[in-house]
């Protein structure tokens, strides 16, 4: 019986490994980023979730279709689920605290996370506790869902997305072959990991429910009037049309907040 | 044996014998009970020779008043999952030393650990009829499945990329030194260590069990005695109930079993020498030597 081959992961040699990590990283100090010299409370709000991650995703999807990246930042920046990528780094960027300088190879992802809090930061903002953070949160997530699933959504019920959801955590964490602990505090993540999987698992079925049949009130206040996602903004359409002008100007029409922080992320790639 | 399916069978089926015993603490039993998915995520996790001897050391003299009894459960569960995790890869890593050694063109250890997960995903996990136990662990018929069982949805391939990425980070962000390691060259050097990579292809998991190759699974699965679903033990524990009393000799006839069911029985003896320890019959030292942990590894 004939079998695929899924063993590229042993070809991809540590030392190219290595020297795409680093142009990864090289490639954002083109054009440092200079945010406003004082942090205000909103600025440094450390968002996280899906969003800044939806930030990165896109960002990187850019760089694939963009004439002005070089091909091995291009490959620095492309994405994989089935093998090691650079890539994987500037996620791990994002979760730097504002307050620290990085080190390469986390530039790109840390570059993210301060656009995510300039950008967003003030809507966050507007939450008055905890609980509508999280709804807010949640709302604005499933927009991004909804968007890159398109059509799709009528093919899925809310149960079936909610089943989806959580069957692909434990392919997650097989393809990192096992997980390591905090290599400090190994007892202390085993709290933190039991109780991360625990709100995850209710917060997956509260985000397929608000992807699939939202509330109409709530999506008007937390997505319309925040003026969150607009599918008809320029940088927006480029990505779906897999076409990216080499002039700027031609797409830098955006009106969304998630346009206007996508196309800043963007022009952090090409300096 | 470091896959995760395997792994977190082996848990699942050695806390099946311990539920149904009693000769454990009843403070292992409350953590199972309590905590039961700590203990399945340890089970599927590296750190056991780390962590699992010094949780016990440190709760076995009693409960700290500054710590919440439902952490403390957790870290028990967890200590006692990576002890699972311990036995399973005593048993079976040197089956795959050999098959790396054999060098046979075309095999390899690797890819003989995913044909073990298929093989757990049809014999305990019903090919996905059942989950685990954890209502927080789904295993479901989707998990081994091309597209996820929804080639109706073309954005699923994005949708599990953006998930995927969305979880690496998240875990890479339960590590203590995210927020309070204040120098960036030494959150650099901590983060290049903590942080996971794809090394599995899952496309291997799902050609596994979708797609066998005959020539492998003689290799991986017959010519290893990897799971015999006519060993006694191995009988029961897919036919148990929560009533079931497993008795001592049935499940000291794993030894003689498939790998799989020695994966279990070993399994549940480390655990057991834990429950000695715990309850002062055995020192530390001995728990050590009898979970085969040796020499420097000894905290």
């Amino acid at each position: 019986m004939e079998t695929n081959n899924y063993n590229t992961n042993r070809e991809f040699s540590r030392r190219q490994f290595i020297s795409l990590t680093a142009l990864a990283g090289a490639g954002l100090l083109l054009n440092p980023l200079n945010l406003n010299a004082n942090e205000n409370e909103a600025t440094s709000l450390m968002i996280r979730g899906l969003l800044p991650i939806f930030l990165l995703y896109h960002t990187s999807q850019l760089s694939q279709i963009s004439p002005a990246i070089k091909p091995q930042v291009k490959e620095a920046l492309s994405f994989s689920i089935y093998e090691r990528t650079p890539v994987n780094q500037a996620f791990a960027g994002l979760l730097i605290p504002s307050n620290i300088k990085p080190s390469q190879p986390f530039e790109l992802g840390h570059t993210i996370a301060k656009i995510v809090s300039e950008q967003f930061g003030l809507l966050y903002q507007k939450a008055k506790d905890e609980t509508e953070k999280r709804t807010m949160q949640c709302y604005l997530e499933a927009c991004l869902i909804r968007n890159l699933m398109g059509e799709d959504i009528q093919q899925i019920k809310k149960e079936e997305l909610t089943l989806f959801f959580r069957t692909m955590l434990a392919p997650m964490i097989t393809r990192t072959h096992t997980l390591k602990p905090d290599p400090d505090k190994g007892a202390d993540w085993v709290v933190k990991l039991t109780r991360w999987k625990r709100e995850q698992f209710e917060y997956l079925e509260k985000l397929a429910d608000t992807v699939i049949t939202p509330n109409a009130r709530l999506e008007k206040i937390y997505v319309a009037k925040n003026n969150f996602y607009n599918a008809n903004d320029a940088i927006i359409k480029a990505l779906r049309n897999n076409n990216l002008p080499l002039n700027l100007s031609e797409w830098s029409n955006n009106q969304s907040v998630y346009g206007k922080a996508l196309m800043k992320c963007y022009k952090q790639l090409i300096g | 044996m470091s896959e995760h399916y395997s792994h977190i069978a082996v848990y699942e089926d050695t806390v099946t014998l311990i539920k149904n015993s009693n000769e454990f603490p009843p403070l292992f039993q409350e953590a199972f009970n309590k905590a039961y998915d700590s203990g399945l995520n340890c089970s599927s996790s590296r750190g056991n020779h780390l962590w699992a001897v010094p949780i016990l050391e440190k709760y076995k003299a009693g409960f700290p008043a500054n710590e919440p009894e439902e952490e403390i459960l957790m870290k028990i569960a967890g200590a006692l999952g990576w002890l699972t995790h311990r036995g399973a890869d005593l048993v079976v890593k040197p089956v795959l030393r050999k098959i790396k050694a054999a060098q046979l063109p075309g095999f390899d250890e690797q890819e003989c650990s995913v044909y073990f997960d298929a093989e757990v995903f049809r014999q305990v996990y019903d090919s996905g009829r059942r989950s685990t136990r954890s209502p927080y662990h789904l295993i479901s018929p989707f998990t081994f499945a091309k597209n996820f069982n929804l080639p109706h949805i073309k954005t699923s391939q994005s949708l599990e990329e953006v998930f995927t990425y969305y979880w690496l980070t998240e875990l890479a962000g339960l590590n203590d030194f995210v927020n309070n390691e204040k120098n960036g060259t030494e959150w650099g050097k901590k983060m290049k260590l903590s942080f996971q990579e794809f090394s599995e292809d899952y496309r291997s998991y799902i050609q596994a069990f979708t797609a066998p190759s005959d020539e492998k699974t003689q290799k991986y699965l017959i010519e290893t005695n990897y799971y015999n679903p006519e060993d006694i033990l191995l009988k029961r524990l897919r036919n148990s109930s929560e009533t079931v009393v497993f008795e001592a000799d049935l499940i000291e006839s794993g030894k003689n079993g498939s790998l799989y069911a020695q994966c279990v029985q070993r399994s549940y003896s480390f655990v057991s020498e834990a429950a000695r320890y715990f309850t002062n019959q055995i020192s530390k030292k001995e728990l050590y030597e009898r979970i085969e942990i040796y020499g420097d590894q000894q905290l």
